[in-house]
């Protein structure tokens, strides 16, 4: 078993196989070694999004290893299991932080899933709503935002 | 620096009524990968958020994850997204191409050159994307020059202005080769004499200037050379003999000059030869009679003089002759009695011809 402690000193137990998942974990495991009692600090996530990390952890724990890069193969954003489409129905804010907890901890599937999910918020909104999703300010002026209008003309109508 | 930004409020539970605002945000490197997964089109719609975003969608890497996540590689020896439907059918008429192949032509330079570097390499036919410029008009990206696998390039009536780019000349494994009614303009490249496997040429009703340039000759696969219905002007040039294997030779409604050339005498498959409406001088080669499967024989509306040859019954399989509107002088040759595929035989306008035989004039 593997203890690691979030941001807010919450400290959860992990089995390894679930701990290994995260390539950072991983690494710190194997640089102190399997001797080591101390809890593994995690001072960039909380404990309430560790907590959905783990959980995603141990609903994937018995995937089988993943197939050799396929190139064929698209990672499309409709490409998302059914059950994790149902552990991303999370607001926003959260969703941002597994993204980031996920980057952190070095979770190539989590941070594909969460990457994903705001993809497909993304998807077939306008540019006002996209800004207003994500706080974006438009900061060009006119002259700027009508030039790119015109190298746009292509991809308006659809 | 721009990133993305959500407020998050979180509700402390020794403070339930004043819940605190957190702010999340995604640096340039996530929000790159949140925007990867994005369809290209959407994407490139979205450059007006802001400036960041607008330069992150030309970004070199960005534009190359965001294409390896929607756009399907091709492998080697794969026609795929092209012959699916058409396999069925067994007709090779009836293509589809896909989106990307549609918008390789629209999208920027950056996005045309990965796509055809990345993702297209091993492209055999790329085609019919009719209607595609809903009358803006697109021009043939020269960066189709990396789609070196390409067999069949299909894109006759799409909308096509501009030139054919000399990189047209690098992709030497084309075989069917069709640009024909768009309203391309400027010369055809010299180079395209490179194209060795080519079967089939067509560049017909567009606006192309200048010569027909000799390289052509070297094209000896050609089975079907249409230049005809546009503005090509200079003579014919006398390397067009080498093209044994050609059947349909359409030089006709330019403005060409100068002899038929006597070489043509060598194209032992020609079935149609229409060098008709240009400005062609000289008398009809004697050579041009010795092709065993002509069947049409058009050279109306020419300044072709003298008579026709005498051994006009050596063309044993000809249907149409159509000589009018020229300056054909002499007796009609009493062989083209023997011509018993003979049709239609247009002989009206001309300086005069003498027949001392009866001949049935009325298959005109």
């Amino acid at each position: 078993m593997v203890k690691i402690t979030s941001s807010d000193n919450q400290e959860f137990t992990i089995s390894k196989e679930i701990a290994n998942q995260s390539v950072l974990i991983k690494n710190m495991l194997e640089d102190v070694g399997e001797s080591d009692d101390q809890p593994i600090p995690l001072p960039n996530v909380s404990g309430a999004i560790l907590q959905k990390v783990i959980e995603y952890a141990t609903m994937h724990k018995d995937d089988p290893p993943p197939a050799p890069e396929d190139e064929t193969k698209l990672k499309t954003s409709e490409d998302i299991e059914e059950r994790d489409k149902e552990f991303m129905q999370l607001d926003q804010g959260t969703m941002f932080e597994i993204i980031l907890a996920a980057n952190y901890l070095d979770m190539k599937n989590l941070l594909d899933l969460g990457c994903k999910t705001v993809a497909n918020m993304i998807k077939g909104k306008s540019v006002e709503e996209v800004r207003k999703l994500f706080n974006i300010v438009n900061d060009f002026t006119p002259e700027e935002e009508e030039q790119i209008r015109k190298e746009n003309e292509w991809c308006e109508d659809r | 620096m721009t990133t993305l930004l959500v407020t998050k409020y979180v509700t402390d539970s020794d403070d339930i009524e004043h819940p605190t605002q957190l702010q999340v945000t995604l640096d340039l490197a996530l929000l790159k990968k949140v925007f990867s997964f994005v369809h290209p089109k959407q994407v490139h719609r979205l450059r007006l958020l802001n400036k960041t975003f607008a330069t992150l969608v030309l970004s070199d890497d960005f534009a190359l994850l965001c294409l390896s996540n929607s756009v399907p590689k091709t492998q080697p020896g794969d026609w795929s997204d092209l012959f699916a439907i058409t396999n069925k059918r067994s007709s090779l008429s009836f293509q589809r191409p896909n989106e990307f192949q549609e918008l390789f032509f629209q999208w920027p330079d950056l996005y045309q050159r990965l796509y055809a570097q990345q993702f297209a390499q091993h492209t055999k036919s790329l085609g019919k994307v009719i209607g595609l410029g809903r009358g803006r008009s697109l021009t043939i990206p020269h960066h189709i020059q990396e789609m070196t696998s390409l067999v069949r390039l299909d894109l006759g009536m799409c909308g096509l202005s501009g030139t054919i780019p000399y990189a047209i000349t690098g992709l030497t494994a084309l075989e069917y080769l069709d640009l024909s009614r768009n309203r391309l303009e400027g010369g055809i490249p010299v180079g395209l004499g490179n194209l060795t496997q080519l079967k089939l040429l067509n560049l017909e009703d567009n606006e192309l200037t200048g010569d027909i340039p000799a390289d052509l000759g070297s094209c000896v696969q050609l089975v079907g050379l249409q230049l005809n219905d546009n503005k090509l002007s200079g003579p014919i040039p006398s390397t067009l003999g080498y093209l044994t294997k050609i059947v349909k030779l359409y030089l006709s409604k330019n403005n060409l000059s100068g002899p038929i050339p006597s070489e043509f005498g060598q194209l032992i498959s020609l079935s149609e030869l229409r060098l008709n409406n240009n400005s062609l001088t000289g008398s009809i080669p004697s050579e041009i009679c010795r092709l065993q499967q002509l069947r049409s024989l058009y050279l109306n509306r020419n300044k072709l003089s003298g008579p026709i040859p005498l051994e006009i019954g050596g063309l044993v399989q000809l249907r149409h002759f159509v000589v009018n509107g020229n300056e054909l002088s002499g007796p009609i040759p009493q062989s083209i009695m023997s011509l018993e595929e003979l049709e239609l035989c247009n002989l009206k306008g001309n300086a005069g011809f003498t027949c001392d035989f009866d001949f049935d004039f009325s298959i005109q």
